[in-house]
């Protein structure tokens, strides 16, 4: 397994999507945070510093999801299309190590998507919207990152495991944008049509970033039991789809 | 000799439909053997089998006298289907990688490959700007990564051009010599095929209906005058003590094969007749593979 997920981080690595993803992900950020400054007038903010302490809204706009969607869906549907995993398959490699390898490399990009994204938000909350930079300010962008990070890391092994059982790059990216956009609405609807108050989007994975408070409380404990929940769950569904696939 | 492949009764169905029907092979070491067929007789669906890319609905693929031949797969190399490339990285990329997931990326390895299929020129070219013919022979680049002991090529010609044909059967005949790497190979390319070839499995319909050495193909190629006759056991005394020859061989009951007097046809129908022997039918006949294979296609019965 060690050897499959060599090969799959040096594949990420070298491929001009993960840095294309990279770029595309500080240009949202900076993106997002113009938008804040530009719009601040109409939403009543006359001094745009007063934007430095709304990080909440600055990352919450999708600014990890959306990179992460998409390059995952570049990075990893690829070698359903072209084929090449037969190789892997064919060279004895089993397809739970296979799917190991793309689960640390998709995780490995999530850590490498969440840091690039908060830490240009938290330059240009420095840089433009003149937050004051001190050791404070430096935990809390840190902690706000850790935070983000195991949030996200959740919504990575959903986003996985679509592209395992969809295996199109195109439609994998469709399904889990839908997810993103609309999957709080669609659960919300069945929990309170069930009477079950907030039972299951609590513990939707894209509601997961909602528990991270810059400056404020995490919920570690919650984060760190839904991300191992859906990773069992999602690796368990995608293993044994696997299974009934007919190759060794 | 070793077993390298051995299959027993491998049969694989999609859906009602037989794609192959108990077929036992056994591949040597050292053999090249040549997967010949028609298009849709098995040979891919075959091949996949012993690749592990298709599960056996029965019978067993028994690889390196190991009856899992999961574990012992990575002594393989493959090329199946089309290149299974990664399109987005450069032909050097695309070994680096292959070759880490292999577990033989030590020194060098990616060098001596790109000069074994010769693509060392092309090495920092991306995939998308590859023809046909240097994706294949990156295909078979990957597949020859770690030296494998066993190498699977379905249609590893495809795409070539004449020199990349002649590149590759080289290839193919070195590794074979100095490594005793044992090749199983399907193309269409008879020709080409039986210039390497060992030994020959030949499919039709799902089914390995006839299994032939080079030497024996090499038999057959020899021209020969073919003869039915009334009486075999007779015309072959007419061969050993009219003719003076023992280059003949029976085929069946009413056929008889001369390698001699192939020029002079004459003297030995006047030899048949005046030793009692009647000739029905006498053809000058001396098969290749290509008319042996189209004799087997055509309802000709394996022999």
């Amino acid at each position: 397994m060690l050897n499959v997920t060599k090969a799959s981080l040096y594949k990420m690595f070298h491929d001009k999507a993960f840095w294309l993803c990279l770029a595309g992900t500080v240009a949202w950020a900076m993106v997002v945070i113009a938008a804040q400054v530009l719009t601040a007038g109409s939403r009543g903010i006359s001094d745009v510093s007063q934007l430095a302490n709304r990080w909440q809204g600055f990352i919450g706009l999708h600014s990890i999801e959306v990179p992460l969607i998409m390059s995952a869906v570049v990075l990893f549907s690829g070698e359903f299309r072209d084929k090449s995993w037969k190789l892997l398959i064919a060279k004895g490699i089993s397809k739970a190590s296979f799917y190991a390898s793309k689960l640390i490399s998709i995780l490995t990009l999530t850590v490498i998507i969440s840091f690039v994204s908060i830490m240009t938000t938290a330059i240009a909350n420095v840089v433009v919207l003149h937050a004051t930079l001190d050791g404070t300010y430096v935990m809390n962008c840190l902690t706000f990152f850790m935070g983000e990070c195991l949030a996200h890391l959740t919504i990575a092994t959903v986003v996985l495991a679509v592209i395992f059982l969809v295996r199109l790059g195109e439609i994998a990216a469709i399904i889990s944008m839908f997810l993103m956009v609309f999957g709080y609405v669609i659960f919300h609807a069945v929990e309170m049509a069930l009477g079950f108050g907030e039972v299951i989007t609590d513990f939707w994975a894209f509601s997961q970033t909602a528990f991270v408070d810059f400056g404020g409380a995490i919920h570690w404990g919650k984060l760190g039991i839904v991300f191992l929940g859906y990773l069992t769950v999602c690796s368990v569904i995608v293993i044994a789809s696997m299974a009934l696939r007919d190759i060794e | 000799m070793t077993s390298v492949v051995k299959t027993v009764g491998l049969t694989k169905k999609y859906r009602g439909f037989t794609a192959v029907s108990e077929v036992n092979v056994n591949i040597e070491k050292g053999d090249i053997y040549a997967l010949i067929g028609e298009n849709g007789a098995g040979k891919s669906t075959l091949m996949k089998m012993l690749s592990g890319l298709a599960k056996p609905t029965a019978g067993e693929v028994i690889l390196f006298d190991n009856k899992h031949p999961e574990v012992a797969r990575y002594r393989m190399g493959c090329l199946i289907d089309s290149p299974a490339l990664d399109t987005r990285l450069t032909v050097r990329d695309n070994l680096e990688m292959f070759a880490r997931a292999f577990g033989c990326d030590g020194a060098g390895e990616v060098e001596r490959i790109l000069d074994l299929v010769g693509m060392t020129k092309n090495a920092n070219k991306a995939i998308k700007k590859t023809s046909l013919g240097m994706k294949q022979r990156l295909a078979i680049g990957i597949a020859l990564l770690g030296s494998p002991d066993f190498l699977i090529l379905d249609e590893p010609m495809n795409g070539l051009d004449p020199m990349g044909i002649q590149e590759i059967r080289q290839l193919l005949i070195k590794l074979n010599a100095e490594k005793k790497t044992t090749i199983l190979i399907s193309s269409h390319l008879l020709d080409e095929v039986a210039k390497v070839a060992t030994r020959y499995g030949f499919m039709k319909a799902g089914h390995l209906i006839c299994e032939l050495s080079g030497e024996e193909l090499a038999e057959r190629s020899r021209t020969c005058l073919k003869l039915k006759v009334s009486d075999t056991a007779k015309a072959s005394m007419v061969c050993e003590k009219e003719l003076g020859t023992q280059q003949y061989e029976v085929m069946d009951a009413e056929t008889i094969r001369i390698f001699d007097f192939v020029e002079d046809s004459a003297k030995v129908v006047s030899a048949m007749v005046k030793g009692g022997v009647e000739v029905g039918e006498m053809v000058r006949a001396g098969e290749s593979l290509e008319e042996f294979f189209n004799d087997l296609m055509t309802g000709g019965e394996a022999r």
